[in-house]
């Protein structure tokens, strides 16, 4: 069975513009992957059409079946994770295995005041 | 937050486009084998938020697990031409690639003359459309009450929509519904 698995350094998921995302890769495959590819992503969610966007890609080829690595990756300045009632901003940390195939993701919150923006009647703009 | 954030409304756009095509009255093998017998050549023609888009997206795996390879362009109001890269592509695909256009009744006359020509060697051609013409018609999409009530309830499970007065009061269009289930989940607390 082919998994990979991320470990976030102390298991923190929240993180200010600039600061370091620092943990360790672990994955276990059948044969040896053509690459493992971390990416932070950010994507829309909510009533229009879906945006995405991988703001940080790392990519490591050809490594061993069953390995792990830690890494380290800078937090872009933004978009700041938002949680409105039309629309919100959501960051993933995801890790790849390509050929053979597995992925794991975890939920990311990028702020500056250590949680994501919330709606308020501020943003009724409809 | 005292209304429901985007992200956890069972109707946001993500999920709405995750809902696979409902047949209406047809079975996918019956609807398979006329595809078959049109030789890959035809129209999906219905109005809006009937299922067409919804369709080729449901159709495309389908068509990939027989053999088949997909060329795939969308051509909407934002933009209305298909870009040069798509065309370059075009010219790549093999007897086994069914090309399908999405909006193709945006394309002006020479432009789909020049498709019928550069496509007379591919497998097929699939277009949507909302009104007849182009192509014989393969598929009429349209949403029922019943349909309607599926993908609702798929949605949301336990929620009690009156499927049949929604789709009346949006002349038939399920994606209308949809919205307006999103604005109606909206100003309600998440549980």
């Amino acid at each position: 069975m082919n998994t990979i698995k991320i470990h976030l350094t102390d298991d923190r998921t929240t993180y200010t513009p600039e600061q370091t995302i620092r943990g360790k890769l672990e994955w276990q495959l059948d044969d040896r992957p053509r690459a493992i590819e971390l990416q932070l992503i950010w994507q829309t969610e909510g009533k229009g059409t879906k945006d995405a966007d991988a703001a940080v890609v790392q990519r490591w080829d050809s490594p061993a079946p069953s390995d792990e690595l830690s890494f380290e990756l800078t937090v872009p300045p933004g978009p700041l994770s938002y949680h409105g009632s039309m629309i919100s901003i959501l960051w993933t940390l995801e890790a790849l295995a390509v050929k053979p195939h597995a992925v794991a993701s975890c939920g990311i919150t990028i702020s500056t005041a250590g949680q994501a923006i919330e709606f308020s009647t501020a943003d009724r703009d409809e | 937050m005292n209304e429901c954030p985007a992200h956890l409304n069972p109707f946001r756009a993500s999920r709405i486009d995750a809902l696979p095509y409902v047949p209406v009255d047809q079975s996918w093998d019956r609807m398979l084998t006329r595809l078959v017998q049109m030789n890959f050549r035809g129209a999906i023609v219905g109005p809006h938020g009937t299922g067409k888009t919804t369709l080729v997206q449901s159709l495309i795996p389908r068509l990939n697990e027989r053999g088949f390879g997909v060329h795939h362009g969308h051509i909407t109001e934002a933009s209305p031409r298909l870009p040069k890269s798509w065309w370059c592509a075009l010219n790549q695909c093999d007897e086994q690639t069914i090309i399908i256009i999405d909006g193709a009744e945006r394309i002006h006359w020479w432009p789909w003359h020049r498709l019928l020509r550069l496509t007379a060697n591919a497998c097929g051609l699939l277009i949507t459309a909302h009104e007849e013409g182009r192509l014989p018609t393969w598929i009429r999409t349209r949403v029922t009450t019943q349909v309607m009530l599926q993908l609702l309830n798929e949605l949301e499970p336990h929620g009690m929509h009156d499927a049949a007065q929604l789709l009346a009061r949006h002349h038939g269009n399920a994606r209308s519904v949809l919205r307006e289930c999103f604005g109606l989940k909206q100003r309600q607390r998440p549980a």
